[in-house]
């Protein structure tokens, strides 16, 4: 039953606009727009690169906050999903899985490929991707706590915003250090538990 | 599953009380058709005995937790996602329903065949609860919980639909079906939530 709902998850965002290729499109023109407005040096650039990286990791789970559970709480599917014999930590569990693999794995991908055009070396690229590695998951189910609470507020992805940003910002405070992937890895155990209480509180909630 | 029974069901919405006291028993092969004024409770009620809501007091027996091998709850939202195809929307539901869908055979009997390729917002309101009825057919469940699913549909499918519901009772099936229009449909027990609302 897990299965199928982790897969469900992944052939609804292969057939909306969520896909691997726009998630990846839309993250390689974000850390290409910033260059092109602040004028960096070598060194710079790298740094900026660094910390563009996680704004764009931010930015595109940011987006995602209307379509986690709040799209299926709208047209009715997630009446079908509580009445499947799966339990809710179980399904935060798969909405976890679905959300890391749509919008984080893309950017955990395309981050290597494209840090050479940053002047990045091969040691700091290894780095960074752990880092991104490590502390993608807990920015993932921090985006998908705070929507199970709040899904029903229609169209209110700013208000989400506001709300999930603030909790970002310890994974961007470390995001940017190299070697600090046991913090990010310990921020994202944090918050992955945290945030299968807030779902299945929220979860047990839809229906009052 | 044999019967439903509800005992001394109140509901209450915030400080809102919606209905009190409100006492039926549903056997196999019966329809229990539940009218009422709008906000006299009716979804709420099905909603209460798909096990979205807890009751506020009394209980619902068979007392558990209802997964969707034993009801089939088919509300006013039609569970469908509306900028994919008809036929996505099909094969999202086989994973949920765990069942492989045959969607030739269930989009002729829906008669939408020539739709199967066309999003679901260029689908008029009719053709849309057309397609979420289609949910009762994915697979069997010992109750089906309709709420206000005749809206939409013209005389010629509400026909159809209360012959559906006829096959499904003689099978010895439970229905328990909400409306605030007037149905052709031969019930066998009638509640109007408005009596029951405080």
């Amino acid at each position: 039953m897990f299965k199928n709902l982790l897969l469900r998850d992944l052939r609804l965002a292969y057939y909306s606009s969520s896909n691997f290729i726009y998630i990846g499109s839309f993250f390689i023109l974000v850390t290409i727009l910033i260059p092109f407005v602040i004028n960096t040096e070598t060194e710079g650039l790298k740094s900026v690169f660094q910390g563009l990286i996680w704004v764009g990791l931010a930015l595109a789970l940011l987006l995602a906050l209307d379509r986690i559970f709040s799209s299926d709480f709208d047209d009715g599917n997630l009446d079908i999903i509580l009445r499947m014999e799966v339990s809710y930590e179980k399904i935060y569990l798969s909405k976890l899985l679905s959300v890391w693999i749509t919008y984080c794995l893309p950017i955990v991908i395309i981050v290597p490929l494209i840090s050479t055009a940053f002047n990045l070396t091969i040691n700091e690229t290894i780095f960074i991707t752990i880092n991104l590695f490590c502390g993608s998951f807990g920015m993932a189910a921090t985006a998908i706590g705070i929507n199970a609470l709040l899904m029903g507020l229609k169209r209110m992805i700013y208000l989400k915003s506001i709300i999930v940003i603030p909790l970002y910002i310890p994974f961007m405070i470390f995001g940017v250090e190299q070697g600090s992937w046991p913090v990010l890895s310990a921020l994202s155990m944090i918050a992955v538990v945290v945030a299968s209480f807030a779902t299945s509180y929220g979860l047990r909630l839809y229906g009052e | 599953m044999d019967y439903l029974l509800a005992e001394n069901l109140s509901c209450i919405r915030g400080s809102n009380t919606v209905f009190k006291n409100l006492s039926f028993k549903v056997s196999r092969g019966q329809i229990l058709h539940i009218t009422g004024a709008n906000g006299s409770g009716k979804t709420s009620l099905l909603r209460m005995i798909a096990g979205f809501i807890y009751p506020s007091e009394g209980k619902i027996i068979p007392e558990k937790n209802y997964t969707h091998k034993d009801v089939h709850f088919v509300g006013k939202k039609y569970a469908l996602k509306k900028n994919l195809s008809v036929e996505k929307n099909l094969s999202l539901w086989s994973y949920l329903y765990q069942k492989k869908i045959n969607t030739d055979q269930i989009l002729s009997d829906l008669d939408l065949t020539q739709y199967k390729d066309n999003d679901i917002e260029v689908l008029s309101d009719g053709q849309k609860r057309r397609l979420s009825i289609a949910r009762l057919f994915i697979h069997s469940a010992p109750i089906w919980l309709l709420d206000e699913v005749h809206v939409h549909l013209d005389s010629e499918w509400q026909v159809k639909l209360n012959h559906y519901i006829y096959n499904y009772i003689n099978d010895g099936g439970i229905v328990l079906i909400s409306s605030n229009t007037k149905i052709e449909l031969n019930s066998n027990i009638d509640i109007n939530l408005t009596n029951y609302n405080v």
